[in-house]
């Protein structure tokens, strides 16, 4: 049963002033005095800054500043784990994008004039471009300890036992990686204030980080920066990390002028120089009896980071625990390595390493089922977690265990599979040369941040009771198109018992809020839910015994507040809400209470990957029906079909959204989406060459199932749901494609060059 | 420099603009925000404006061009108090994530709508072919532009 006041229907908060145009982005912030900022960045990927000549872009008209190593005013440091990064070059160049200078200047258009004047020499040197190879003797070296940053593994099991399975299946996927085309490009506005504190406006996910990077940028204690998340153009992991550069940048130009800076990205710097989803080669191997139960798996997972570490080691921790997949399997070894590259820069993206690694075992997964002649869904009956086997592949049993195979059941029924897939036979009977085909790709994930991250697995929410009876909450996690304040104002308000409208939700500002963590892994919900709900635990311990008086009860157990009234099923007398928050002002009673989360220490053993990997979890899975035209290589998507394991919804318009725009995202990723590199360098810095999805390019339908049985930790019982909405979409597309080509692919994404070169007769595989 | 005077959401702007100022630009230095750059090159669409009642993307209309004619942006479908059908389905069908896209996407229907007061899908989707959006799928985009077209016509009728 929903518990009342959850999925109203209420649009969410946002959205009337977003649709009036009165919303303000970073870009829209204007201050007295303000100064815009750019940088000057490397066109080349590796080599030695010999030569930086400023002294023309200092003397241009407008400039008021020109920053280089040699005079940035802070801490010539990026790195957030890993010391490996200037914010400015100070000798060596390790990727295109790279920043040699930074400019200040009255005008963008002075700024940008000023730095096409600045002169440099980059001596190049060779560099690396093939994470393959990258490890091999006498490799360049991107970073000087050499280029394999961190390994992670899994270890359970003997899978050198399995040597003698019925069936081995082997090969090499290779993935790539994508851009986060949020249409908001990056930036901050930096703005010192007059007593030697700062204030940054900046686009964000994690205004957390940004805080204590500039701080420790500037040298100063963390009280002293405070950070407005301006409302925020879309992030998908690409506003995780990445931002605190710009932000740097923008606090080390205003540090040297003393006015405020506004500092935002151009589109095509914004795409070569920020974070990107990871390209991988993913090296899969399957043990399986003629049953199709599979005894053991190897994965080899190659990451690779580009030239800095970032958060590159985050993300694979993640890819190695998920390469294998929701199937409960006795003989795992992963094997899961971070690799520096002179290409581009490796981070955070939606699904944080678990899409390209489930492309991978999900292609695994359906060429065992053919090998066998099983269908993909009973193939993943047999192997996938159940209250039998319950067992992933950190070794824990999951709990909910069971509702894989009822994912399984649903999206089978909703998707038509049966059906469809019978339609396709009858058109190949028909005509050889039809084309169809449809794919199914199944994921585990877990939903807040792996045992490696915990400590940062919390959340903060401060939540006052105004006199009047209406409410503001400041949250610490952060909005940035996906519904979070939605869901934060509605958990409000149910909590409560009140109308959701009443809640007032407040955008994070780092000095009101607890360090709540980043807003990443699909954890908003969960960890910014469960704190607005402690908060309001503290306080409705304060107002039912009020109500309970007001309703001539002895105590307040089975006191209710539901729409602004208060009631008791032992008696006709209410009180609304209003008249027990004068009752609460008039004895002078604390009307605020500031809630707190965290997720539950976990044990797990880095060396094997066995342990509590993810506080918990949940399943997903998409049916991709698609019309491959064998001439063109293009890809028509026709029909997909989502099924996610959500606990309990809480904002219903919002889920929806999730699931379609993660739909369409995941499309673009497998079909469109190509980062050209030409050593190092991005040749498609742009939409008009890196391609999106539009309007014109989304399927003709897209069904969604929500599995709703609550999850014990989650507020209300709900758990994340961004990530997964994207995370199977490219594997059931690799997979669709795969069948209506009738032959093993191995690549993402399926371009139409390359679909041209797979559906040639001669092509290379099985057929 | 050269003198221009133009009409913005009703109000008359004169000024001296530099050669190679775009529309767009020109909109946002008057303090006309709404209209949001996200790529300067005419492939992102968030940028869009009616000239004239036509709906063009400002960045790739210089200033200069656009002297003497009138320009609306979101600001002249609707407020708060008064909102256009189309700002109210797109908010009530959910078609509003990040935004940023939403107030040019919001014109791009308009014109939509008065070209096909009955829109299909088809010309939906053609329609907004050119406001990229990234968070939503168009799905609920899409869906919302056919209830404000029904609304559009129901108000028409009264």
């Amino acid at each position: 049963m929903t518990h009342p006041g959850l999925d109203s229907g209420a649009p969410r908060p946002d959205a009337a002033t977003k649709a009036m145009g009165r919303a303000r982005y970073c870009a829209d912030v204007q201050l007295t005095g303000m100064l815009h900022g750019v940088i000057v960045a490397s066109p080349v990927a590796s080599g030695i800054l010999s030569g930086l000549d400023v002294s023309a872009a200092e003397a241009a008209p407008g400039v008021v500043a020109v920053l280089t190593a040699a005079n940035l005013p802070g801490n010539n440091r990026v790195g957030l784990i890993f010391d490996d990064q200037p914010l400015l070059v100070t000798d060596r160049v390790r990727m295109a994008g790279d920043r040699l200078a930074l400019i200040a200047a009255t005008t963008l258009e002075a700024a940008q004039r000023a730095a096409r004047l600045v002169k440099f020499t980059i001596d190049p040197l060779p560099g690396v471009h093939d994470v393959r190879r990258a490890l091999e003797p006498g490799a360049p070296l991107v970073q000087e300890q050499g280029n394999l940053l961190k390994e992670f593994f899994v270890k359970r099991g003997a899978p050198q036992t399995c040597r003698d399975a019925d069936l081995v299946l082997e090969d090499e996927f290779v993935i790539g990686g994508q851009e986060h085309a949020y249409l908001e490009t990056q930036g901050t506005v930096a703005e010192p204030q007059p007593d030697g504190s700062w204030l940054l406006h900046s686009t964000t996910q994690c205004p957390f980080y940004i805080r204590g990077r500039v701080a420790r940028f500037l040298g100063l204690p963390i009280s002293r920066v405070r950070v407005r998340q301006t409302v925020t153009g879309g992030g998908f992991g690409g506003k995780e990390d990445y931002p605190d550069e710009p932000a740097m940048c923008a606090a080390a130009l205003a540090k040297a002028t003393g006015r405020p800076v506004s500092l935002i990205l151009p589109r095509d710097q914004d795409m070569q120089m920020s974070t990107k989803r990871h390209a991988m080669v993913v090296r899969h191997k399957l043990y399986a009896s003629l049953s199709g139960r599979i005894r053991g798996v190897e994965v080899q997972v190659l990451v690779d980071a580009g030239a800095y570490a970032g958060l590159s080691t985050v993300v694979a921790e993640r890819a190695n625990i998920s390469s294998v997949g929701p199937y409960d399997i006795e003989h795992v070894s992963v094997l899961t390595q971070v690799i520096y590259t002179n290409n581009l820069f490796g981070g955070p993206y939606r699904g944080f390493g678990a899409p390209q690694v489930a492309a991978a075992h999900e292609a695994q997964m359906d060429r065992l089922a053919r090998a066998v002649g099983q269908d993909p869904f009973e193939i993943r009956r047999i192997n996938g977690v159940s209250a039998k086997n319950p067992e992933f592949t950190s070794g824990e049993a999951l709990p909910q265990a069971h509702l894989y195979g009822k994912l399984l059941d649903e999206l089978e029924e909703k998707s038509g599979w049966k059906r469809e897939k019978a339609a396709i036979a009858a058109a190949r009977e028909a005509d050889p040369g039809a084309c169809e085909g449809i794919g199914l790709a199944t994921i585990i994930y877990g939903v807040n941040l792996h045992w490696g991250g915990q400590r940062l697995d919390r959340g903060g929410a401060y939540v006052l009771i105004q006199a009047d009876g209406t409410v503001n909450a400041a949250v610490g996690i952060t909005e940035m198109g996906q519904g979070a304040l939605a869901a934060m104002r509605t958990i409000c308000a149910a909590g409560l018992g009140i109308d959701e409208t009443r809640v007032q939700i407040t955008e994070v500002d780092t000095a009101l809020v607890p360090d709540s963590g980043p807003t990443v892994a699909s954890r908003a919900t969960v960890s910014g839910g469960n704190a607005v709900l402690d908060a309001v635990r503290q306080l409705n311990e304060r107002l039912l015994p009020l109500a309970a008086g007001k309703l001539g009860l002895s105590g307040p157990e089975g006191v209710v507040c539901r729409d602004g009234v208060y009631s008791h099923p032992s008696t006709t007398v209410t009180t609304t809400f209003n008249e027990v928050v004068a009752l609460l002002y008039g004895r002078r009673q604390n009307p605020g209470a500031l809630g707190w989360f965290m997720s539950p220490e976990r044990e797990y053993d880095p060396a094997t990957g066995q342990g509590r990997a993810y506080a918990f979890y949940t399943f997903g899975g998409h049916v991709v029906r698609v019309r491959v035209d064998r001439a063109t290589g293009l890809v028509t998507v026709r029909e997909v079909t989502a099924a996610h394991d959500v606990g309990k919804i809480i904002h219903g318009l919002s889920a929806e959204g999730q699931v379609q725009g993660g739909v369409v995202q995941g499309l673009g990723w497998a079909l469109s989406e190509e980062l050209k590199l030409d050593a190092g360098r991005l040749k498609n810095p742009g939409f008009t060459d890196y391609l999106i999805p539009s309007s014109m390019d989304i399927p003709e339908r897209i069904n969604i199932v929500f599995l709703e049985e609550p999850e014990d930790q989650g507020p209300f019982g709900a758990k994340g749901l961004g990530e997964p909405s994207f995370i199977s979409v490219g594997a059931a597309t690799l997979n669709a494609v795969s069948h209506a080509l009738g032959r093993d692919v191995s690549v993402l994404p399926l371009t139409p060059e390359r679909v041209v070169g797979l559906a040639r007769p001669d092509a290379e595989g099985t057929p | 420099m050269i003198p221009i005077q133009m009409e913005i959401n009703g109000q008359t702007i004169e000024m001296e603009v530099a050669p190679d100022l775009s529309l767009l630009d020109l909109l946002r230095a008057v303090g006309v925000d709404s209209v949001k750059k996200g790529c300067g090159e005419g492939d992102c669409g968030a940028c869009g404006v009616l000239l004239d009642g036509v709906y063009v993307k400002s960045c790739l209309i210089l200033a200069a061009q656009a002297s003497g004619r009138r320009v609306e942006t979101v600001e002249s479908l609707g407020n708060v108090e008064h909102p256009h059908p189309l700002q109210t389905a797109f908010v009530e069908a959910g078609a509003v994530q990040c935004g940023f896209c939403i107030p040019s996407m919001l014109l791009a229907a308009r014109s939509v709508i008065e070209a096909h007061p009955e829109p299909t899908v088809e010309q939906i989707k053609e329609g907004l072919d050119g406001n990229l959006c990234r968070c939503t799928g168009y799905v609920k985009q899409i869906e919302a532009v056919q209830t404000a077209a029904r609304v559009m016509k129901e108000e028409d009728h009264e």
